[in-house]
């Protein structure tokens, strides 16, 4: 039972982040090609508090698939996005266990290695090193980008949550 | 959140600016000779000291650069058409060049990739963000007329 209400929540969820996802792709925030600030993250980051490095990483790499088969693009930016949603679920899995900071700090490198991730793709599929010239912005926008999902996933868990709350501060 | 936790996002901010600030003012010198290329292969050639261009066949199809008309009213002088890497409807979708040699900057026009993700399509002099096209695999890059090296962007 206990199996079931998960599956429940973690398949809502990645609904979620689809919306999330194909959302952000539509509206194209931030003027850097094949870029995205991930806003999908946030429910990247409620996941891995709420259930851990696994699910958390179920969740991320179904979502970028999804999105990938419901825009029939598995293109330069698809493979940017699951290089990306990769680096960054993987360096706030080792940042939640091995360094006890908050929730804001871990979801901020985890903005940071998405654009980081996101980069070395492109940089490895286009041949050129040409990306690195929007690194720098898109690391300056991964910042405040990184600080506002951890607040909304931080509101998350204190409005719905309050004993996980406690383990995000 | 404790001390730690913002010293640590104000080393981060401090690192990416200070990068930020290296590569804004330390970063690749612009040339003279813009270079589209298109899957890694020069598809066409700029030289905006003499504005003259040499067109490369691409690999994909012999027949491909070909010139066209500019949009009227954008600055446009010359344009071309390459075939780009993204298929659409069992084809290979068209990217559309233009250069202006007043500006002496270049740009992609348009592609025909369906939702344009991951195209920059600004009239580019060598400075700021370059013009790239993701899913095309065509991206624009300025050497000095004696630099030999080919990927040597930064």
């Amino acid at each position: 039972m206990k199996d079931l209400r998960k599956i429940t929540t973690l398949s809502m969820l990645v609904a979620v982040a689809i919306v999330l996802n194909v959302i952000e792709i539509s509206i194209n925030v931030i003027p850097v090609p094949g870029a995205k600030i991930g806003f999908a993250n946030i429910v990247t980051v409620i996941v891995l508090y709420m259930y851990g490095f696994r699910s958390a990483s179920l969740v991320t790499i179904l979502r970028v698939f999804l999105v990938g088969l419901l825009s029939r693009s598995f293109t330069i930016p698809f493979w940017m996005g699951l290089g990306g949603a990769v680096l960054s679920i993987l360096t706030m899995g080792i940042l939640k266990q091995w360094l006890k900071i908050h929730l804001v700090t871990v979801s901020v490198l985890g903005a940071i290695t998405h654009t980081l991730g996101q980069v070395i793709v492109g940089m490895y599929l286009l041949e050129t090193e040409l990306l690195i010239l929007y690194l720098p912005l898109m690391l300056l926008i991964s910042v405040p980008a990184g600080i506002f999902i951890g607040l909304i996933a931080q509101r998350f868990f204190k409005t719905f949550n309050p004993n996980r709350y406690q383990q995000t501060l | 959140m404790k001390l730690k936790d913002y010293v640590i996002i104000g080393v981060i901010v401090l690192v990416i600016s200070a990068f930020y600030i290296w590569v804004t003012y330390f970063g690749p010198e612009s040339g003279s000779i813009a270079y589209v290329y298109q899957d890694n292969d020069i598809v066409i050639e700029v030289n905006f000291e003499d504005d003259s261009y040499v067109l490369y066949p691409q690999p994909v199809d012999t027949n491909y650069p070909q010139q066209t008309t500019p949009v009227e009213g954008e600055g446009g002088d010359v344009a071309f058409i390459i075939l780009g890497a993204y298929v659409h409807d069992g084809e290979q979708t068209k990217v559309y060049i233009e250069i202006d040699w007043d500006k002496k900057a270049i740009r992609i026009q348009k592609d025909e990739t369906p939702r344009q993700i991951g195209v920059r399509r600004n009239w580019y002099d060598g400075t700021g963000l370059p013009a790239i096209s993701l899913p095309s695999k065509v991206f624009i890059v300025f050497k000095a007329a004696d630099d030999d090296g080919i990927d040597g962007v930064v």
